[in-house]
């Protein structure tokens, strides 16, 4: 287990790399730099020529790139061509915002999709399984800037019940997180009712029920016992993707977070804080999912008893 | 069964989508009617309410802490980093810093760092600085802050103070008293130092100690408390302030991205001030809870054609896009009706100096547009139009359609800000028709950049030896009947060579909650928070 996370963390490297290289390679074939964000009225083309030395423009990618790369490898994600500021220091004062709203809006996904995926699955081909599954499709369907939209027209416009923007009190959470939690529920219960579905045609299932286990205990130990993995899998991912900060929530409800900080940067051509954002988000993505698998050994014993059986096998080798 | 329960999710899907199109609308007035209301006013919800320059009452209870919402991300506050510069830094620099002459808005010139300045020759001045005045960190002001902010602006290429002070040489004859000297005379070197996005005054001390946080020191009436990168700027009032207090203790400027939360949090008093656009004008002109300002952008909308290109090099294709464009619609369509259409054909800023009335303003003649047409060399190919804001993009898209109805078929290219900038500069600029917004201060030398060769505001490539010599004789004029004769004749050239089609003047409206004041609207947009208030008993 020890040997595997180890493996997964090491590969973050050359993931990392390609990332960085795509991203360095996206941004230097995008029309524009960020020299051409900076372009006063008044300057000659010997004022840009300067300004373009001054940021390495005047050299080509592949050389820009390894000096980031350089940089990198010293442990520096570099300054923001922008502003001069540590992209370090610019990413961690935003990324806690960001990691609230992602961990509580997987909560209350969670919360909404899985009993209600238990549902579905139980009742399926019912009326209430249709109109649930119509239900998910719309959350599937609805972007998530029209919901949070909506979200703000009723509940901070209309009745007044939480301010329109961030003001760092716990009322500001809610609206974003239920937004952002709504659309992730819808696919979470797609997957829980199909997991539990495919898990219910086990033979062990008709044992347990033959055996007199209440039906209770049967659907939330043996059933949902078995499902986990694939619900585990579509939560993690979940996770990853609003870690990176989800861009359209944060700009309708003015979170201070990192998804919209990205979409700036790219915008300004801000190579440097666009490569670190997206280094450091990928890293997160790499080790949440790296989570999942351990957490994949913790809820079902078959894999658990697959990687002792591995180290059994390495002890007597 | 089955197909019933189909039916009637259908239904509710569909009342749900239009139930979310729904909702309170307002029908917006006539074009003629708004343009009436247009104008740098003030008013309460439609009713009568103090002008913007008057002084707040002295007995009144104000608020202490107000907030604004800026439309413009603020990422640092540097005058000497190239990324400082965006549409909000002048507001951010009335409240934090001072330069050494204030410019009204009235066109005056009153002390401010300095007390008195003189010239002979409009190349060498003299400025006597105010004694007593300290910086934010506690340092007091002397002429070694001026000649370093001269010093560190050269650093400083793509910073506006870098294009004021690159010709500048100075000497500093005490500590409260410099002596600069130009490299030519300069009859507007006034504006050029009293200018808020230029010419702020810095403090070394600050610089060498800490330069992450030194641009945030200055002389001016409020300092930065506490700054959150693109998000939000707190000021607290500087009581050690050497002019008028402001009235307000704490003033925040938060930028909010989407426009819908701007509105709700202006209803819901979550904020003070908060610029409007397009449909919700008419929704806080007529409520008697807001108090609304508007004012028209000396800034000039415009097509430039690019005249090295084969088919817009030619110039009656130029004259036939100029009479083929229905101003007005653009107004009224791109803006809503919330502008104001150019009131001559001179391509000149809304309030800027010398601009020629007699110059006249070209009607849309589709009839005579086709005849221009039919003289030119275009043969039915495809013209592009590059357009990079959301504003621009519209009026690009009416202008493709009017420049149809003359024969002429346009291809409309939308792009981002460095995108714009990258595919038309001097050196690189390959864009056939560019629709835009030209920056114009109230001097008539704003021009100089549009026009003159090598500059890359020069968007429509436009190259006469004539004109740039009108324009060099005009910069060194200092009568003003010259002056006036000169720049008459810029803009008749202009007007027969047709680079740009001036289109039209932006509007701006801030709406205010009920009891607020004291905010300056300069055309420039470099608006002045520093003295607003609200009144709360």
């Amino acid at each position: 287990m020890l040997r595997y996370s180890v493996v997964r963390i090491l590969l973050l490297i050359p993931i990392l790399l390609c990332v960085t290289f795509i991203v360095y390679a996206l941004m230097d074939l995008a029309p524009g730099t960020v020299v051409d964000s900076m372009i006063t009225e008044d300057m000659t083309t010997e004022d840009i020529e300067l300004l373009r030395a001054e940021y390495n423009l005047d050299k080509p990618m592949i050389v820009r790139y390894g000096y980031y790369i350089w940089d990198l490898f010293h442990g520096d994600l570099g300054k923001s061509q922008v502003t001069g500021l540590s992209v370090f220091d610019q990413f961690f004062a935003r990324f806690p915002n960001t990691l609230k709203l992602s961990v509580f809006s997987i909560i209350v996904a969670t919360v909404i999709a899985i009993p209600l995926g238990i549902f579905n699955a139980k009742h399926a081909g019912t009326i209430w399984d249709n109109l649930t599954t119509a239900l998910t499709m719309i959350g599937l369907a609805m972007p998530s800037f029209w919901l949070g939209l909506l979200l703000l027209i009723w509940f901070s416009h209309n009745l007044k019940i939480f301010p329109a923007g961030y003001d760092g009190t716990w009322k500001c959470f809610i609206l974003p997180v239920f937004a952002g939690g709504f659309s992730m529920s819808a696919s979470i219960t797609r997957q829980t009712r199909s997991a539990i579905l495919d898990v219910s045609r086990q033979d062990f299932l008709r044992t347990a029920r033959a055996k007199g286990v209440p039906e209770r205990q049967v659907t939330l130990r043996h059933e949902l016992g078995n499902a986990w993995i694939p619900i585990i899998t579509q939560i993690g991912m979940m996770l990853g993707i609003t870690l990176s900060g989800s861009a359209v929530i944060e700009a309708v409800y003015s979170w201070p977070g990192v998804g919209y900080m990205m979409v700036e940067a790219i915008g300004r051509r801000d190579t440097n804080l666009a490569c670190g954002c997206v280094i450091l988000t990928a890293t997160m993505y790499t080790l949440v999912l790296l989570l999942v698998d351990l957490i994949y050994a913790a809820v079902d014993p078959r894999i658990r008893s697959a990687y002792a059986r591995k180290s059994k096998r390495r002890v007597k080798a | 069964m089955k197909k019933t329960i189909c039916m009637i999710l259908a239904l509710v899907l569909c009342i749900g989508l239009f139930a979310g199109c729904g909702g309170k609308t307002e029908t917006p007035a006539a074009p003629a009617e708004k343009e009436e209301e247009i104008g740098n006013v003030n008013t309460g919800g439609g009713t009568t309410a103090d002008s913007i320059a008057t002084p707040p009452p002295a007995e009144a209870v104000y608020a202490e802490d107000l907030t604004l919402v800026i439309g413009d991300k603020v990422a640092i506050i540097d005058p000497f980093n190239p990324g400082g510069m965006t549409s909000q830094t002048g507001l951010v620099y009335h409240m934090i810093y001072d330069t050494l002459i204030d410019y009204t808005i009235d066109g005056q010139y009153l002390p401010c760092l300095a007390t008195e300045w003189t010239t002979e020759d409009y190349q060498n001045f003299t400025f006597k600085l105010r004694e007593g005045v300290k910086f934010h960190n506690g340092e007091e002001f002397t002429a070694d802050d001026v000649a370093f902010t001269i010093d560190q602006g050269k650093e400083a290429p793509g910073t506006s103070v870098y294009d004021k002070v690159k010709n500048i040489e100075y000497e500093v004859i005490n500590d409260y008293e410099i002596k600069m000297s130009l490299a030519a005379p300069n009859y507007d070197f006034y504006y050029d130092v009293a200018n808020i996005t230029a010419f702020v005054i810095c403090n070394r001390e600050a610089y060498e100690t800490d330069p992450e946080t030194a641009g945030q020191i200055g002389t001016g009436p409020y300092y930065v408390s506490a700054f959150s990168p693109n998000d939000s700027i707190t000021y607290t009032r500087n009581d050690e302030y050497f002019g008028a207090a402001p009235l307000t203790k704490t003033f925040v400027m938060r930028y909010i991205a989407e426009e819908t939360a701007r509105m709700i949090m202006l209803d819901n008093d979550e904020v003070d001030f908060c610029g409007i656009n397009g449909v919700y004008i008419p929704e806080y002109a007529n409520n008697p809870n807001f108090v609304m300002n508007s004012y028209v952008m000396n800034n000039c909308n415009y097509i430039a054609m690019n005249t090295t290109m084969p088919i817009t090099g030619d110039v009656n294709f130029r004259k036939a896009v100029a009479y083929g464009v229905d101003k007005q619609a653009i107004v009224d369509i791109a803006l809503g009706g919330y502008g104001k259409v150019v009131d001559t054909g001179s391509f000149w800023g809304n309030t800027s100096a010398y601009k020629n009335y007699d110059i006249p303003f070209i009607e849309r003649d589709v009839e005579k547009a086709k005849e221009y047409l039919a003289q030119s060399c275009y043969n039915g190919e495809t013209v592009e139009i590059i357009a990079g804001m959301a504003q621009t993009i519209k009026a690009a898209q009416v202008i493709q359609d009017n420049l149809k109805e003359v024969g002429i078929t346009c291809e409309i290219n939308q792009s981002d800000g460095p995108t714009l900038t990258s595919r038309t500069l001097w050196e690189s600029n390959d864009c056939e028709i560019v629709v835009n917004s030209a920056p114009w201060t109230p001097l008539a030398n704003s021009i100089n950049v549009m026009i003159l060769p090598g500059s890359n505001s020069n968007k429509a490539h436009y190259e006469n030896d004539e004109l740039t010599a009108l324009v060099e004789k005009a910069n060194t004029t200092p009568d003003g009947e010259e002056r006036a004769a000169l720049y008459n004749q810029i803009q008749e050239i202009m007007f027969e060579n047709v680079p740009y089609v001036p289109t039209h003047h932006m509007a701006l409206y801030t709406a205010g909650q009920l009891g607020t004041g004291g905010a300056i609207y300069f055309p420039t947009n470099y608006h002045d928070y520093s003295m607003a208030y609200r009144i709360v008993g």
